[in-house]
């Protein structure tokens, strides 16, 4: 939850940043007098990578969310030398990074027993899966916001569309195995202390891309919001695209199947003909 | 050293893959089967899409099956007649079985059908060859000598079909009925399974077909370098699930443990390396039965454009 700064229990460095805080708030009102639309709060954040490129050697990828919130020109409470109490920053903000992939559709199916061995039986398809979905949020965010807040701004797995719009209990439960699926395979994250302030404005997040993600344009939002209210929000792509001789060849078999099929074949009678070269006896 | 695999899209290690191949390629070289039955299912277990590895297989099978093929074209012991109309046969039943994989992938019952096939046909032909080498082996002590397979003078049901055809080096006479019908079962398990279908085509001529020995495996590996190289390109053409990086990583190791598997193979006797054959052939069998019968961990399962 975002800690309130109680002129009753002040500390001096609590005191001037309350006063500096109310001179905010009389600036703010001021302008909001003149351009009601203007919001107090700037949100500043950038990505360590603008695009990933897949290629041959490919492990997966980090990437870093960075973000300072600021009010006017300056870093809200970034030069606060107190800014630290108990080994952890105070800070009136509450902060979400969402990435999600490229959507599909995608068929769950649940296996059953018939006549004995375990079959495909029942199936749904969901529309508009996200290929990859990170919600990471500051610790503040997740211990005190309400469901309603979370629901509205889509933020965790439980709230992406395709699992609400399944809301019978049987088809949930493909949408939940899709999930532990997704979860397992590091393609769906979920995890509510991983935004981590630097300062009370300033704040970073890490996430992963495993081997698997496919290509496409990945949106990363990142949402702040003061007492559950959204201040600020900010969404930026993230392209991830396939380079190298992997790409080529992919790219090739898709548009000449045919001669890539003819290509594959010469290079095995290539391979076994030079094998029997290599290692003929007789 | 990792590596990206354009086709099947995840990330391997170079030398594990070689590694596989390698000792594939050693059990392949020492029993003189194409390895497909084994290496099929071992793509699959370390993650490989299961329609990426049927298809990548057959790539691989007919680079091993055309350095084979190429030994028994120049020791004479290829019957190029009976291998073409078994060709014939293949092409149809790999055509077919390539429509009906498609048909399986879309309605979700490939990978229960790849189990079921590998099941049925792997227990059957396994426990056949096992207990034929076990009673060759027990007749070879009393004997004391190497037995052939082949009891000629016996005429079967087969041998009164029409459409006789003269097959010069094999020293036959028969329909070319069965001769297309085993070819065609042979590319419809191709298709399906990743495999050469080596295992189901040299009982099936020797005991239906009464073809001498010495010819069944050169004209077998000359039927299953066409069948598995025209199932690459309609593999690739149809389904896009070739993996020309794998594959060479394949063959490659493939080529080289089969060199030393032969030197193996040769120290063993024939009936011993039958029942040791028959041994691996049930063990991957009972393998995939046991994904059928066991209540698996996790009962769903995702399909979509990546399968992930």
């Amino acid at each position: 939850m975002g800690q309130d700064i109680r002129p009753n229990q002040c500390n001096p460095g609590h005191c001037i940043r309350h006063l500096r805080a109310v001179c905010a708030g009389i600036a703010i009102v001021a302008t909001m007098a003149i351009n009601p639309a203007t919001s107090a709060e700037k949100l500043i954040s950038t990505l360590s990578d603008s695009g990933i490129e897949i290629n041959s050697s490919f492990t997966g990828e980090q990437i870093v969310v960075f973000g300072a919130i600021t009010n006017g020109d300056v870093v809200v409470g970034a030069n606060d030398g107190d800014a630290q109490s108990e080994g952890k920053i105070e800070t009136d903000y509450e902060v979400a990074v969402v990435v999600r992939g490229p959507e599909e559709e995608i068929v769950a199916r649940r296996k059953d027993r018939i006549l004995g061995l375990w079959v495909n039986a029942a199936s749904h398809s969901f529309f508009k899966v996200p290929s990859y979905y990170v919600a990471h949020m500051s610790g503040n965010l997740a211990e005190g916001a309400s469901e309603e807040l979370l629901r509205q701004y889509k933020l965790g797995l439980d709230n992406l569309n395709f699992v609400r719009s399944a809301y019978d209990p049987a088809d949930h439960a493909f949408a939940e195995a899709l999930i532990q699926i997704r979860k397992d395979k590091g393609l769906y994250i979920e995890n509510p202390e991983a935004v981590e302030f630097l300062a009370p404005g300033v704040f970073r997040t890490t996430f992963e891309l495993p081997t698997i993600i496919p290509v496409g344009t990945f949106r990363v939002s990142v949402f702040i919001f003061r007492h559950e209210k959204l201040v600020a929000a900010r969404t930026e792509n993230l392209l991830v695209t396939k380079t190298g001789i992997s790409d080529q060849i992919a790219k090739f078999a898709r548009s000449n199947g045919f001669i890539y099929g003819l290509m594959t074949v010469a290079l095995a009678i290539a391979t076994g003909w030079f094998a029997g070269v290599i290692f003929r006896k007789d | 050293m990792q590596f990206y695999l354009p086709i099947a899209e995840i990330t391997v290690n170079i030398f594990t893959i070689m590694g596989m191949g390698a000792a594939v390629g050693f059990l392949s070289g020492m029993f003189g089967v194409g390895g497909g039955f084994l290496m099929t299912p071992l793509l699959i277990f370390i993650g490989i899409p299961p329609a990426v590895a049927v298809g990548t297989e057959a790539s691989q099978i007919a680079a091993s099956s055309f350095s084979g093929a190429l030994v028994h074209l120049r020791r004479g012991s290829l019957d190029i007649t009976l291998g073409l109309v078994l060709l014939a046969g293949g092409v149809v039943g790999a055509a077919v079985g390539i429509q009906l994989f498609r048909y399986l992938r879309e309605i979700g019952q490939l990978d229960l059908i790849i189990a079921l096939s590998y099941v049925i046909f792997l227990s059957v032909i396994g426990s056949l060859m096992l207990l034929e080498s076990l009673r060759a082996m027990r007749r070879a002590k009393k004997a004391g000598g190497p037995v052939s397979m082949r009891k000629p003078g016996q005429h079967m049901w087969v041998h009164r079909l029409p459409f006789k055809m003269r097959f010069k080096r094999s020293k036959l006479y028969v329909s070319a009925i069965p001769v297309v019908a085993i070819g065609a079962a042979v590319g419809v398990l191709s298709a399906i399974m990743g495999v050469g279908g080596g295992f189901i085509m040299v009982p099936a001529m020797i005991y239906l077909l009464r073809v001498p020995t010495n010819v069944v495996i050169g004209t077998s590996l000359f039927q299953i370098m066409f069948v598995t190289a025209f199932t690459a390109v309609m593999q690739a053409t149809t389904n896009f699930t070739v993996d020309v990086m794998l594959a060479f990583m394949l063959m490659v190791g493939g080529a080289i443990g089969a060199q030393f598997g032969a030197q193996a193979g040769q120290k063993l006797k024939a009936e011993q390396l039958r029942a040791l054959l028959a041994v691996m052939v049930l063990a991957v069998g009972v393998r995939f039965l046991m994904v059928l019968i066991v209540e698996p961990d996790f009962l769903y399962s995702l399909a979509g454009p990546g399968g992930h």
